[in-house]
């Protein structure tokens, strides 16, 4: 009864004018950033991030978190009629998606994927609704033990789940942890890497090295790999087209279909490093293998479209549950949500639906709205994503990169952050070139800071022990825990390259 | 490009590592984890683990790979673009900076469509002045001369 009064109190912040224009603003951008192959939700989050310093902490929260699912739904338009995912989680949307496409389906692929999404993401903020108060009453009895070992774990686990060589992954991860070091070091005000400038006392800061890693990063790896030469007119699968809407096939076929791959998604969602991308590969393989005709896959079958959207945007509300009740980011886009709930002031973690209850109840309502607008947006606006799409990239990217150098800038109005985000930028580049992991360095760069400190408090509680963390009860459960998932890694990685052959040969 | 830019990755980590020995302390006095204690661990971690990298490519065969690729200049070129405008930025301010970044851009990649380019190029710092500098009374980089 207490979650639905919460609930309520929710809905009352979220539906206020203000916020509701902030949530529908969020929602629209985050599709348009989907919609632009490359741009991911946490691009979206990093670039925008600025953009919301003059809004009230909440609505600010909010439209950043509406861009986070919108841009989920977004990437898929480009995965339907480009054949090219707007982000890795929409990689398993190909598979079935531009088949459609060019069988001349691509309405109703396009309304069947906003359906599955929105059944997903609703999925998804039903089960946070329920288990997120549940995890922050089990999570308060956390000490630094437990927090360092999830930070470590979180970064491992991302690491362990890299589709390619995970050594480069772990590289990127020490990258990201001795980015963190810099600055002053708190214990004993001993300054780390600062080469005597003063800009570097207060440590380097997240939000030029997200914009630059994500956003800039990816413009110049799109001018590499030749997209700003093709353009996209010629190859959008779309026409104004009459048969729009889905026939009830697709709708019986799939109604089984998206919610139980929301509540796989979400599950998957929930460990810290697994993510979307898997969510959206597993339930292709497990909708398939579930299948009496599993050869129709990849070559147009609608389940085949539903199951990874439904998985992948609850993923993304299933990844909410340890940010907000832990205070610990599963994926990039989190990371960067994190970063924007700190510069509110509001310190996710066990303590926030006690003690911020209208910020966490505000934001879970949000999305409940959120995704209702997503589904109308995301069908009735399907002509205007196809015309930005159909933007020549080599316009759209000095503008996005003058955006972000802006955006940058007027965060402390430093040049400095200014050039660490370019400098980031052509290091992003050639880490995505050479199969670095990007996120790997920002999810290490929010989480190392908080490691360190944690390690530091653990050390002093135990004086300097590290058996503390096989004598407490908690930290041997986290330890099993993430052990089984890192093993499993090696299976899931075995489903992702089996499900890209697949979809490769489809 | 993979040798020199593993090479980068390597060197850093090696001066890095370095300075976490040289000026960083394990301990403190009271026996505490010091200011070096992280990052000696972590120093040392990035360069075993990109000399394991190194090692796996001499294996296969794949470190000098891609060395003779064409791909970049386009690549290369907006890189140059986008740092000589972070330096316009810092000297001259936005006004100047903006038009002259965005045209360098299009006439270099979207050649011959003048129009286009002429529109966007003057619709983007009036854009960005007014969402930035009046919608979002943010700051905005006005040079040295300002």
């Amino acid at each position: 009864m207490e979650i639905f009064d919460n609930l309520l109190m929710g809905l009352s912040i979220a539906i206020t004018p203000m916020n509701l224009l902030y949530l529908l603003l969020g929602a629209a951008i985050g599709m348009m950033i989907g919609a632009i192959p490359g741009f991911g939700p946490s691009a979206g989050i990093a670039i925008l991030l600025p953009v919301t310093f003059s809004m009230d902490p909440i609505s600010a929260v909010m439209m950043l978190a509406a861009i986070y699912y919108g841009a989920m739904y977004g990437g898929t338009i480009t995965a339907i009629l480009l054949n090219t995912p707007g982000d890795s989680t929409t990689v398993a949307s190909t598979f079935d998606g531009f088949p459609l496409a060019k069988q001349g389906r691509a309405g109703p692929a396009l309304v069947m994927q906003a359906c599955a999404s929105f059944t997903g993401g609703t999925i998804g903020v039903i089960l946070i609704t329920l288990l997120a108060p549940m995890f922050a009453m089990v999570t308060r009895s956390f000490g630094p033990p437990e927090f360092f070992l999830l930070c470590l774990m979180g970064i491992l686990t991302l690491v362990a789940l890299m589709s390619g060589n995970w050594i480069l992954g772990l590289v990127s991860a020490l990258i990201g942890f001795a980015l963190g070091t810099v600055g002053v070091d708190l214990e004993t005000g001993h300054q780390r890497f600062t080469f005597g400038s003063t800009e570097l006392i207060g440590g380097i800061h997240f939000i030029p090295v997200a914009i630059g890693l994500f956003g800039i990063g990816e413009l110049f790896h799109a001018f590499y790999s030749g997209a700003h030469k093709s353009g996209t007119g010629g190859i959008v699968q779309y026409q104004n087209e009459e048969r729009f809407w889905p026939t009830k096939k697709d709708l019986r076929e799939s109604k089984f279909t998206m919610p139980r791959n929301a509540v796989l998604g979400f599950c998957i969602g929930l460990i810290p490093g697994a993510g979307a991308t898997i969510a959206s590969l597993m339930a292709y393989s497990l909708e398939k293998s579930l299948s009496n005709t599993p050869r129709k896959f990849g070559q147009g079958e609608m389940r085949g479209l539903t199951a990874p959207e439904s998985a992948n945007n609850a993923a993304s509300s299933g990844a909410m549950v340890p940010l907000l009740t832990l205070g610990i980011p599963g994926s990039a886009s989190t990371a960067v949500l994190l970063a924007a709930f700190i510069m509110w002031g509001l310190r996710p973690g066990p303590l926030l639906m006690a003690d911020n209850p209208e910020f966490a109840w505000g934001l879970i309502s949000s999305m409940y709205l959120g995704n209702m607008a997503l589904l109308v947006i995301s069908i009735f606006a399907i002509p205007l994503f196809v015309y930005i799409i159909k933007a020549p990239y080599r316009i759209l990217a000095p503008l996005v990169l003058v955006v972000c150098v802006m955006g940058t800038f007027s965060v402390n109005a430093s040049m400095i952050e200014v050039f660490i985000m370019l400098g980031a930028g052509v290091i992003g580049f050639l880490m995505k070139r050479f199969g670095f992991s990007p996120a790997a360095v920002v999810l290490a760069l929010v989480l190392g800071p908080m490691a360190e400190e944690s390690l530091r408090q653990t050390l002093i509680i135990s004086r300097g022990s590290f058996d503390i963390f096989f004598l407490r009860p908690s930290s041997v459960y986290i330890m099993v825990f993430f052990a089984a998932v890192i093993l499993s890694g090696i299976l899931l990685n075995a489903y992702r390259k089996k499900a890209n052959i697949q979809g490769a040969q489809a | 490009m993979r040798l020199f830019f593993y090479l980068f990755i390597l060197v850093v980590a090696i001066c890095y590592t370095y300075i976490a020995f040289v000026d960083l302390t394990f301990f403190t006095n009271r026996g505490r984890m010091g200011p070096g204690f992280f990052p000696r661990i972590l120093g040392l971690a990035m360069v075993i683990a990109m000399l394991l990298v190194i090692l796996g490519d001499i294996k296969k065969n794949t470190l000098f790979s891609g060395t003779q690729d064409s791909q970049y200049k386009d690549a290369a070129v907006l890189i140059g673009f986008s740092l000589t405008f972070g330096v316009l930025l810092m000297v001259f301010g936005y006004v100047v900076a903006i038009p002259a970044y965005i045209g360098a851009t299009l006439f270099y990649f979207n050649r011959g469509k003048y129009v286009t380019n002429a529109v966007v190029v003057v619709a983007v710092p009036v854009v960005i002045h007014f969402l930035f500098g009046s919608l979002l009374n943010a700051s905005l980089p006005h040079g040295l001369w300002w």
